[in-house]
């Protein structure tokens, strides 16, 4: 009986609904078979990825009031991209190239895995820096200028990384 | 006006691919030469994209998401592969 | 309408194109890996997006739009993960793995 309410969890039924949704939007045509083998499939791949799947307390993006937070934050993110690629085109199409390349260790903490890989992976877009390694609370992160070293303690992106990780 | 455009982009990413390729030739290390086909992988994906707009092929549109599937499990694969020597 | 359409393509294809070119220029003047990365993750993450933007804005509201979007995400998504594996790679093959990594190995 747990098992069958441990498959109707939120996080099962969101990746359903991911999946079918996909699986939609890949189908050349909406018909009665093509939607009852979609739905078949789904759930036969949600039932095969139980132990891969995170659990709920990991994701806080599946609460309804972060959802707003996120689109802020994927828009400001979007922003420091284009930021980060005229930095480097500037970079590259200078003659003399000017970088001073070097590893700095940046202590940051978060309580899940998911936010650690929202923040690595902004920090690999934002200008000038680069994740290379997460051990524990420290990240290693390459920085191309010293000016985007001194940047990197409490940026912009960290303090949204923050924002969604904290209560409602 | 569109196509013409299209179709120079499309001309200039394979031209851009075989630059990239010196990379993956020349490369001093391992990781230079992922980086590499990496970077190729991701204009192959663009240029199917662009095919299937010339040719009026819709379908080819999900080749190109495959592609871009493939094309990152292949990197994750090979970047294992340097650190550990085995793949698992 | 049509011309305006058609100069919103024209101009980001051309966006497209030039990061494409910034990204490859990196790949070959870049010093060493590491800022290799830098130039190839976010160049090519853009102009990938970029191009299929005009793309998307070329094709209008349709499926194949949406299964562009997807492409876009699935780039957007994976680009930097990649980047960071094959980073994470180097970097430990240089300084070696951190210990405990290594005496998980010995122990299995």
């Amino acid at each position: 009986m747990k098992a069958i309410k441990l498959l109707f969890a939120k996080k099962n039924i969101i990746l359903l609904l991911l999946l079918f949704a996909f699986w939609l939007i890949l189908s050349p045509s909406v018909s009665l078979q093509s939607v009852i083998i979609g739905i078949i499939v789904s759930i036969l791949v949600v039932l095969y990825s139980q132990d891969v799947v995170f659990s709920e307390e990991e994701v806080t993006i599946y609460a309804i009031s972060k959802l707003r937070i996120f689109i802020r934050y994927l828009f400001t993110l979007l922003w420091e991209i284009v930021k980060a690629n005229i930095d480097v085109a500037k970079v590259v199409l200078s003659p003399k190239m000017p970088i001073s390349p070097s590893f700095i260790k940046v202590h940051a903490v978060f309580k899940n895995d998911v936010n650690k890989v929202i923040y690595a992976n902004s920090v690999t877009l934002t200008p000038g820096t680069l994740t290379v390694d997460v051990r524990g609370d420290e990240y290693i992160i390459h920085a191309l200028t010293d000016a985007a070293a001194e940047g990197m303690d409490n940026s912009i992106l960290e303090q949204y990384v923050r924002k969604l990780e904290a209560d409602k | 006006m569109s196509k013409i455009a299209f179709e120079a982009i499309s001309i200039f990413l394979a031209l851009l691919a075989f630059v990239s390729l010196y990379r993956a030739y020349k490369g001093p290390t391992p990781a230079d030469r992922v980086v590499a086909i990496n970077v190729i992988s991701t204009k192959v994906t663009v240029l199917i994209g662009l095919l299937a707009i010339l040719t009026n092929q819709d379908a080819f549109v999900d080749v190109a998401l495959i592609y871009a599937m493939m094309g990152f499990v292949t990197t994750v694969c090979v970047s294992k592969y340097m650190e550990k020597g085995k793949l698992f | 309408m049509d011309l305006i359409q058609g100069i919103i393509v024209v101009l980001l294809t051309l966006g497209g194109a030039f990061f494409f070119l910034v990204g490859t220029l990196g790949l070959i003047r870049m010093p060493d890996v590491y800022c290799r990365m830098h130039a190839t993750t976010k160049c090519d993450t853009l102009g990938a997006g970029l191009a299929l933007l005009a793309l998307m804005v070329y094709k209008g509201l349709s499926i194949v739009s949406l299964k562009l979007l997807l492409v876009i995400v699935f780039i957007w998504l994976t680009n930097p993960t990649a980047a960071h594996i094959i980073s994470k790679a180097e970097y430990n093959k240089d300084n070696g793995s951190n210990g405990d990594r290594q005496n998980n190995e010995l122990l299995s």
